[in-house]
């Protein structure tokens, strides 16, 4: 090492002035780096699973489908409709019978041919064939519409359903959910000894006992402010979802066309809107195409009704990235949706609805709509869409009320659909070959009604509510911004992980992508069964009516021991 | 050991304010570049170690002839070698020693007997893999029963019950038989524009005698230099954006045909391939 002395300028003479000296220092390192040693890594299997499974957004669909269809609702006029059993043959009952003769005393009226001939078996209903000269009279031959009409498997290469994927992209609202949910009716209501106002709704009102609930554009605007739900439902509990009661003088109380009531939740409103779902997108397409899966019966599968089970299985794998609900978050949820087609111009086209209860001051609201008031007659309730399609690509989902600080959406009514047979629609007479006199057999509005839109969920959300604010990392795009400076949102949680559910979503995952099988009871019902909603057809050759189930409750008497 | 220059400087130097700078630059780098280590040769090795994930769900291949149009058949028709050592037009199950019988009772050296079709992914013997293969039973179906005029149905005799396999269309011709009717192969190996070609050899394992017999695509002995090129016939699998399909290419061999023909106004085309029992002169 060199050892250099550095002696300032004005230490040598007086005359002569310090000056800025540098000096070279090199550093200069001689070590070597010691050789990597050996290198030990554990890779945990189930971390690269989780990996894996919560990394992809590929999905493939499989469904069951138990359907309950039934031809109750009988076509009036063509081959195997009312018009059929005026036929000879059906009427003649003199040995031998000739199907001419019908005078005989022995022989069956219209009426009595109809009683006779037309039954029921495992709810659709038809005949067995009259000619006794046939082989064999144990064949059962379906009235119009008949089975192949709904059957869910094409036929010939028809489909009477088109099958579809959906999800919840954006909202619209009419007059039922503009500033609050629609009240359509107010009466009065005895509660603990005093009279109290109760309200109604046509769809779910979503409140509690002790909700609070704001009322407005009531004709007393001194009313239109926060109360407090006092109980819920009718005097005998019924409809506990759709009716509220609310300590106010009812004699004071008169609701306008426009009255509405909103959920108050932390001093929150709570919104209203119907969701709108669309198309989802496949590996290969932006939307799903019609012919993306395949429906066939599933071999020896029957239900005790006799109806086959089908299989729906996806063609195409769906992708959902980048894909966000109507709230902006990842999608949770999907929708299994039928659509009936026109079975090549049997069927009348589709409309749509929501399912509500029998609930006063619906029927006298023409503009609120009831699927069981929607028809093609003249004094129908409007509907929400018509001339429903598969070709479409967005359809109203359903009703629902978000609140901002619960960050989750009630659902409040599903959107069902509603179409019926363009031969009722028209209708029709008949002629009495032995009486000469036409009989008209009505134009029959009812028609079948189906819900169209069933929940698939894919993810859940959490239970607990996050808060941060503008300070904190990692918080959601969607996440609510309360305007306080508070920022609120749900996590999205991992496939597979329990939070405090019962029912943990999980599901496989393999081949790189996710499996969804689920099971779908799939109802095809009638708009009036019973008569309630005024499109039930009376008149004979009436259509059948349903046996309404009542109360089960038995009350004995004081002597009976049994 | 220090490899530093020494200074050494008074502190009554340094009395009047003196000062020396010393520039010092120092870039900073890990002595055991354990962090670069990790980053790119531990984790590029521990991806490296995890198995690619592979999508191993088949799709159902429907047949389709060269204009694309659904096949409403096909046919597999065995030819084998007679005492001769030629080939009659047709072959009988009576020629591979079936009886009546056996065909009337279904017995199970009948029923258990089989037409295996292998799918190579190439037609290189040498290099090639077997992808999957079919087999197809012997069945009596409803085309190949007779009526007898007493009510009784029985299947053709032996010796006019052809060695055909006729796979139908299952949706449309239920009364059929279909299995092998339809391919069924790995959903991502074939994509949009980019067909997948396998290659089919085909074998008959008789449960009466026990014998395998191998089969090529040309009806005329061949030389074992040329017997590899008559040994396959190939299935091309394509997809598009209406569902999954296979062709039988009968360019690559000359042992398919296809025809087309009306029956009350519906066209229904089929595609038949012939097949001979292995001859090398």
């Amino acid at each position: 090492m060199d050892n250099v002395k550095i002696i300032l300028n004005n230490s040598r003479s007086v005359e002569r002035v310090n000056k800025d000296s540098f000096v070279k220092i090199s550093l200069d390192n001689t070590s070597r780096l010691l050789p990597v040693g050996d290198i030990n890594e554990i890779i945990n299997v189930g971390e690269v699973f989780n990996k894996e499974r919560q990394n992809s957004k590929i999905y493939r669909f499989n469904f069951t489908i138990n359907s309950l269809f039934s031809n109750v609702l009988v076509n009036v006029t063509g081959d195997n409709s009312y018009s059929t059993f005026m036929g000879g043959l059906f009427r003649d009952r003199s040995y031998p019978p000739n199907g001419i003769d019908l005078d005989e005393d022995e022989d069956l009226t219209y009426k009595e041919s109809i009683e006779t001939h037309l039954i029921e078996k495992d709810g659709w209903f038809g005949y067995y064939d009259p000619d006794i000269s046939k082989v064999s009279n144990c064949l059962f031959y379906d009235v119009n519409p008949n089975r192949e009409l709904f059957s869910l498997s094409p036929k010939n290469n028809v489909k009477n359903w088109n099958l579809t994927i959906l999800y919840p992209k954006s909202v619209v609202s009419n007059n039922l959910t503009d500033d609050g949910l629609r009240i359509v009716f107010k009466g009065s209501i005895m509660f603990n000894g005093r009279e109290m106002t109760i309200f109604g709704t046509p769809v779910k009102h979503g409140l509690k006992v002790g909700s609070t609930v704001r009322l407005k554009n009531l004709q007393q605007s001194i009313f239109n402010v926060e109360h407090q739900v006092i109980s819920l439902g009718l005097a005998n509990g019924d409809d506990s979802e759709n009716y509220f009661i609310i300590d106010l003088n009812p004699n004071l109380i008169d609701l306008t066309v426009n009255s509405r009531m909103s959920r108050i939740y932390g001093g929150q409103e709570s919104k209203y809107y119907y969701r709108v779902f669309s198309k989802i997108k496949t590996k290969s397409t932006f939307i799903m195409e019609n012919d993306d899966y395949e429906v066939y019966p599933l071999a020896f599968s029957k239900n005790i009704y006799n109806d086959i089970i089908h299989q729906f299985n996806m063609n195409e794998d769906v992708d959902i990235s980048g894909l966000v609900d109507n709230l902006g978050r990842p999608l949770s949820e999907v929708y299994f949706t039928f659509i009936k087609s026109d079975s090549e111009g049997e069927f009348s086209d589709v409309k749509s609805g929501l399912l509500m209860p029998k609930i006063d001051g619906v029927e006298i609201d023409l503009t609120i709509p009831d699927i069981r008031r929607i028809s093609n007659a003249t004094n129908s309730h409007s509907f929400l869409e018509s001339g429903i399609s598969i070709n479409d690509n967005d359809f109203i989902g359903d009703v629902v009320e978000y609140n901002k600080f619960e960050l989750k959406e009630n659902v409040l009514a599903d959107v069902w659909h509603r179409f019926n047979t363009n031969n009722r629609d028209n209708g029709g007479s008949v002629r009495d070959t032995v009486t000469n006199v036409s009989l008209s057999l009505g134009n029959r509005y009812e028609g079948y009604m189906y819900k169209a839109h069933h929940l698939v969920k894919i993810r859940e959300f959490s239970n607990y509510i996050e808060q941060g604010d503008s300070s904190v990392v990692d918080i959601p795009d969607y996440a609510e911004d309360l305007g306080d400076g508070r920022i609120i949102w749900r996590d999205l949680l991992d496939i597979g992980y329990n939070d405090v559910n019962i029912n943990v979503l999980d599901y496989p995952f393999v081949n790189g992508v996710h499996y969804i099988h689920d099971l779908f009871n799939f109802q095809l019902k009638r708009q009036d069964p019973f008569s309630e909603y005024g499109l039930y057809y009376k008149t004979f050759p009436r259509d059948g009516l349903g046996s309404m189930m009542g109360d089960k409750v038995i009350i004995k008497t004081n002597n009976d021991e049994c | 050991m220090m490899s530093v220059n020494k200074f050494k400087i008074k502190i009554s130097d340094l009395d009047n304010g003196g000062y020396v700078k010393i520039p010092l630059g120092l870039e900073f780098n890990s002595f055991d570049q354990a962090e670069l280590v990790n980053r790119e040769f531990v984790s590029v090795e521990v991806d490296k170690s995890i198995n690619p994930v592979i999508d191993y769900e088949k799709f159902r291949f429907i047949p389709i002839n060269n204009n694309g149009a659904d096949l409403e058949t096909m046919n597999y028709q065995l030819n084998f070698l007679n005492d001769t050592n030629t080939y009659n037009p047709d072959s009988y199950f009576s020629d591979l020693g079936f009886t009546n019988d056996d065909l009337k009772f279904r017995k199970n050296n009948f029923t258990k007997s089989f037409m295996r079709l292998n799918f190579y992914d190439s037609d290189i013997a040498t290099n090639q893999r077997l992808i999957s293969f079919l087999s197809i039973f012997c069945r009596v179906t409803k085309k190949d029963i007779i009526s007898s005029g007493s009510g009784i149905n029985l299947p053709l005799p032996a010796n006019s019950f052809k060695v055909n396999f006729s796979l139908s269309n299952p949706i449309k011709l239920p009364d059929g038989f279909s299995e092998g009717y339809y391919i069924y192969h790995y959903k991502d190996e074939v994509s949009f524009g980019l067909p997948k070609e396998l290659f089919m050899r085909a074998e008959f394992n008789n449960a009466k005698s026990g014998e395998i017999t191998p089969f090529m695509t040309s009806n005329l002995p061949q030389d074992i230099s040329t017997l590899n090129s008559v040994m396959y016939t190939k299935y091309i699998l394509t997809r598009d954006d209406t569902g999954f399909y296979y062709n039988v290419d009968d360019s690559y061999s000359n042992n398919v045909y296809y025809s087309s023909f009306t029956d009350n106004g519906v066209i229904n085309d089929d595609c038949t391939i012939k097949l001979y029992e292995i001859q090398v002169t």
